[in-house]
């Protein structure tokens, strides 16, 4: 469903994606690992539209993206995390939802005063769909509190129940094990493993904690200077030598 | 007895007066996060837009330079008078009609460079009518602007113009209100506190920016127009920077950055102690002198209550 061909990204001198071609199929999960520096945000920031390709091409559904708006993107389904956690810090968990669905009628400074009837609508479902998704993330007891005030983990849950807000096909998630403590790790997890077995939605994953990532995923793509090193299942990957030598060096940190 | 009356109902109307502007600096800053220390800009488009409209066609005796005033202040329909409310929009639309090119070119270079276009815009507009006279008579200013619902008489025509700014300030009051608790002012505070969020959630940030500016900028056109007719005289000199930004900020951040309540609130306390501090003895009551209070309170409160008497919600 997603397919990179010969992407290349330079800033200066730097080449951070330096001829990257992979591509991923559907209804899994795709782990994206390597050292620092390797290129992985690099690579989000050009599949959503923050950072645009020097050259090469990015497909979606058959479709050439690598030149559309990140709203166009966000539309299409893709839809991406950071590595620092995005939340509204003084908006309410349920605001944060509320506030995440595109196309919403009363989001029109000039129209939503003439559309209030629709846009009571659209907001009387998005707050039944809202309360749903706190379900499947595991936050419904924290609906009325500042996001601000949720721990790091749980702000990366509540990441995952904004974005489920959008109807996504693809989700990339940059770190999302990072900076969180492991018992809300093992429920990032099974969320993680729920939402994409159930609701068929897949994910791209960066990360660093091994663990986590290669018992998540269904395939690893490693990545090392720009350029990628390997792709295959966990199992191959904690085999291959040349990971062995330029990575998992790290991860024994 | 009356005098200290009439004195109490002036201040009652500069304050409202202030409120408005101070909730639509809320719409910018305490809102979207839009740094405007240029409120001075369409506190003067509103001002003499409203008092250029309303003024009569050129009289040479009267001013020897001006060129052109709308005479709007004959409109009537039914024998009421129609051209204030006219007027106000009018203003308002002005102040959208620059506010929306400016937010679009700035916004969209760096956020640093609205607080620098901003306040140079304020200082540029001072300028053109220093020196443009046929526009708006020059350093001499505007005066006898036409009053609205003058021809009611019951003594003092400023408890006329208190019901005027009242009923206009719960207008705007209301109409901020409804904006920013809609889910399009959800989208505005969304982008206040995270924005690379709201961008990776799809939202046309530029564009919510600009209509928030937008807004923001015509209700201080609406102000500046309620200025005009209250004090019935303007001239360039009644837009510099301290009375006609300065304070502002001051009013918006005692008061309550990001609640209407509060910034209303700041307007009627900041205006208090400007205006009372004139009474102090001696060397006290020197206008820089309140300044520099003003600007001790401004940091006092940012210090030890950063978020202002009424905080936001
Ligand atoms: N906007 C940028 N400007 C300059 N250099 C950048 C920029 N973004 C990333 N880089 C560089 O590109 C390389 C790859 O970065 P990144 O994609 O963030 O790596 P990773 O996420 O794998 O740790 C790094 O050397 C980084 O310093
Ligand atoms: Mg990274």
């Amino acid at each position: 469903m997603l397919k990179i061909e010969e992407v290349y990204k330079y800033f200066g001198g730097v080449k951070a994606v330096d001829g990257v071609s992979f591509d991923i199929s559907s209804e899994k999960i795709t782990g994206l690992i390597g050292p620092n520096g390797a290129g992985k945000s690099t690579i989000f920031n050009l599949i959503t539209g923050f950072s645009r390709v020097d050259e090469g091409s990015i497909k979606f559904e058959n479709k050439e993206i690598s030149q559309f708006s990140t709203q166009k993107m966000v539309d299409m389904g893709l839809i991406r995390t950071f590595q620092l956690p995005g939340e509204l810090k003084n908006m309410s968990v349920l605001d944060n939802l509320l506030v995440s669905p595109r196309h919403h009628p009363g989001e029109s400074l000039l129209f939503g005063w003439i559309n209030s009837r629709k846009s009571n609508h659209f907001e009387v479902k998005n707050i039944v769909a809202a309360k749903k998704n706190l379900e499947i993330v595991g936050l419904t007891h924290l609906i009325n509190e500042k996001a601000g005030n949720l721990s790091t983990g749980q702000k990366k849950l509540l990441e995952l129940a904004r974005i489920l807000m959008m109807n996504p096909k693809l989700i990339l998630l940059d770190e999302p094990a990072a900076g969180i403590n492991p018992t809300l790790i093992n429920s990032l997890s099974k969320v993680i493993l729920d939402i994409n077995k159930k609701q068929r939605i897949d994910f791209v994953i960066i990360e660093h904690n091994m663990d986590f990532i290669m018992s998540l995923s269904d395939e690893i793509i490693v990545m090392a200077e720009g350029k990628t090193l390997f792709k295959g299942t966990p199992e191959e990957v904690r085999k291959n030598d040349k990971v062995l030598n330029s990575y998992l060096g790290y991860s024994e940190k | 007895m009356d005098s200290i009356l009439y004195f109490f109902i002036g201040f009652l109307i500069m304050s409202g007066i202030y409120s408005v502007f101070t909730v639509g600096l809320n719409i910018h800053w305490g809102q979207t996060g839009l740094f405007n220390i240029g409120i001075a800009s369409f506190f003067l488009l509103g001002a003499y837009t409203a008092a250029i409209f309303s003024s009569p066609s050129p009289n040479l005796a009267k001013y020897e330079e001006y060129l052109w005033g709308g005479n709007f202040s004959q409109l009537t329909l039914l024998g009421v008078d129609i051209w204030f409310p006219i007027i106000l929009l009018l203003s308002a639309f002005i102040c959208i009609l620059v506010a929306i090119p400016l937010a679009m070119v700035t916004i969209r270079l760096k956020e640093d460079y609205l607080a620098l276009v901003t306040l140079g815009l304020a200082e540029t507009l001072r300028i053109v009518f220093i020196n443009e006279t046929w526009l708006a008579n020059g350093t001499r200013g505007m005066y006898s602007i036409p009053r609205p619902f003058d021809y009611i008489n019951i003594g003092n025509y400023d408890y006329i113009y208190f019901v005027v700014v009242v009923i206009t300030l719960i207008f705007v009051y209301f109409i901020a209100q409804k904006a920013t608790n809609s889910p399009w002012g959800r989208v505005l505070r969304g982008i206040k506190d995270n924005e690379t969020t709201m961008i990776a959630s799809g939202k046309n940030v530029l564009k919510f920016k600009v209509e928030a500016f937008a807004f923001g900028a015509g209700i201080m056109g609406i102000g500046g127009a309620l200025f005009t007719h209250g004090k019935r005289f303007i001239d360039p000199i009644t837009f510099e920077p301290m009375l006609a930004t300065f304070i502002i900020w001051s009013m918006l951040m005692v008061g309550g950055s990001g609640n209407n309540k509060g910034a209303i609130f700041g307007s009627f306390l900041m205006w208090g102690i400007w205006t009372f501090t004139q009474f102090l003895p001696g060397f006290l009551s020197d206008a820089n002198l309140r300044f520099v209070f003003v600007g001790l309170i401004i940091i006092l409160f940012q210090l030890y209550k950063p978020q202002g008497i009424i905080p936001a919600k």
